[in-house]
């Protein structure tokens, strides 16, 4: 990375969990409940993109390493940690509005549209490890990357509202074409000579593939859960069974 | 836009009987252990496989990655859908057991014929005899899939025989 950036994304993470503690007291003090496990990985969200700037990069193994922290390991659980709600649920009402208005630009629509963010999430990581780039621009690329890892993770498997968000099939064939491309992406570096820090960023590029696809199926698990009463007579007679595809009311503005 | 609304709270329905939802769970789980028995015992216990192997085309990555990627997803979204059938006391054994067989059949029979020989991904394994191993591999791949074929097309034709 760039000097100067690694501090600058540290500070950046280390005062957003500030803002995320400081918003949510807030809602405790006024006595409404925010789920502890959303501020679990907020937190794991922010140790991961402070190991990432703080790592010390000598080769391509750690240009990888820092690569599967910061941009898809921490902004996967950030969207976990549901910031963009607490925001809304604790702002001052003038901010509060300058956020909802940004959230329902037609700026806003287009880049939470799956096919976008898809895209920027490959298109990143693509012309990060492939193209040749002028080491200055390493680093926007890098907060590039982040904010589409943050789309795209809060469009899989976000605790955010996303308007127009998939259905969990086309959630999964989301993830799987960027998965993919990702898997060919270390690939080819990998025939450039990318060694062990190409199969780092290939094996590495599963586990998040993986943990991503624990939790969107969990969501689903949870989500289809056979509520008694109305669904248990439908399991004596074997009827039903658990959508795959969600049929989602986009909330009205 | 409210924010406490959680990723998804619409209500289900039901299309997709538990019938065809046992065969979609099993081809899953199938592909799954396949690619999963793949990549572990092959790439990384024995390294008989080569993670990259200079024969490689593009198109041959494109499609062993879009495998490599597929078989975690089918692996994870299989098991789920095999805890959901559980749960609701529905599935129903022998297609899902047809459908395993047929995945990893499919899943293996695919890897042998169009990674190893069509796209020359790349081998078995090297510095050997290739064609036992070719053929050991393409048979088992192959009697697996007939199993499962031939499993789903008795429990059709019993299906058959008890509804009259």
């Amino acid at each position: 990375m760039t000097p100067l950036l690694p501090e600058a994304v540290a500070v950046a993470a280390w005062a957003g969990l500030g803002a995320y503690l400081w918003a949510e007291s807030r809602l405790h003090r006024r006595g409404d409940r925010w789920p502890v496990a959303r501020t679990a990985v907020a937190a794991a969200a922010v140790l991961s993109a402070s190991a990432a700037a703080l790592w010390p990069v000598r080769t391509l193994v750690d240009e990888v390493a820092v690569h599967l922290l910061l941009t898809m390991l921490a902004p996967l659980l950030l969207a976990l940690s549901a910031p963009v709600s607490l925001a809304l649920r604790t702002l001052p009402r003038a901010p509060r509005r300058v956020l909802l208005a940004l959230l329902h630009s037609r700026w806003a629509r287009a880049v939470t549209w799956a096919p976008v963010v898809l895209v920027l999430q490959v298109g990143g990581v693509a012309v990060f490890w492939l193209a040749p780039l002028p080491h200055a621009l390493h680093g926007p690329l890098m907060v590039h990357m982040l904010a589409a890892g943050w789309l795209f993770s809060t469009c899989l498997v976000g605790r955010d509202p996303v308007p127009g968000r998939p259905g969990t099939l086309g959630r999964a064939v989301l993830l799987l074409v960027a998965a993919a491309a990702h898997h060919v992406v270390a690939k080819l570096l990998y025939a450039r000579g990318g060694g062990s820090g190409a199969e780092l960023l290939f094996y590495g590029g599963d586990a998040v593939e993986v943990a991503t696809a624990l939790v969107l199926c969990a969501q689903w698990y949870e989500r289809t859960r056979p509520r008694p009463g109305r669904d248990a007579r439908a399991d004596v007679t074997g009827g039903e069974v658990g959508r795959l595809r969600d049929r989602r009311r986009v909330p009205a503005r | 836009m409210s924010p406490e609304r959680p990723a998804g709270s619409e209500r289900r329905g039901s299309p997709g009987g538990p019938r065809r939802r046992s065969l979609v769970t099993g081809l899953l789980i199938g592909v799954g252990i396949a690619a999963f028995v793949d990549e572990v015992v092959f790439h990384q216990l024995l390294h008989w496989h080569h993670f990259y192997d200079r024969s490689t085309t593009t198109a041959g990555l494109v499609s062993d990655g879009w495998f490599h990627a597929f078989g975690w997803l089918a692996m994870v979204g299989g098991m789920f859908l095999f805890a959901d059938l559980q749960r609701r006391r529905a599935t129903v054994r022998p297609r899902l057991l047809a459908g395993v067989l047929v995945g990893s059949g499919g899943f293996q029979l695919y890897d042998g014929l169009v990674h190893h020989k069509l796209l020359q991904l790349h081998q078995v394994r090297y510095g050997v005899e290739l064609l036992p191993y070719d053929l050991v591999w393409n048979l088992a791949g192959a009697l697996a899939l007939l199993a499962g074929l031939a499993l789903l097309a008795r429990h059709r034709r019993r299906e058959r025989a008890r509804t009259g």
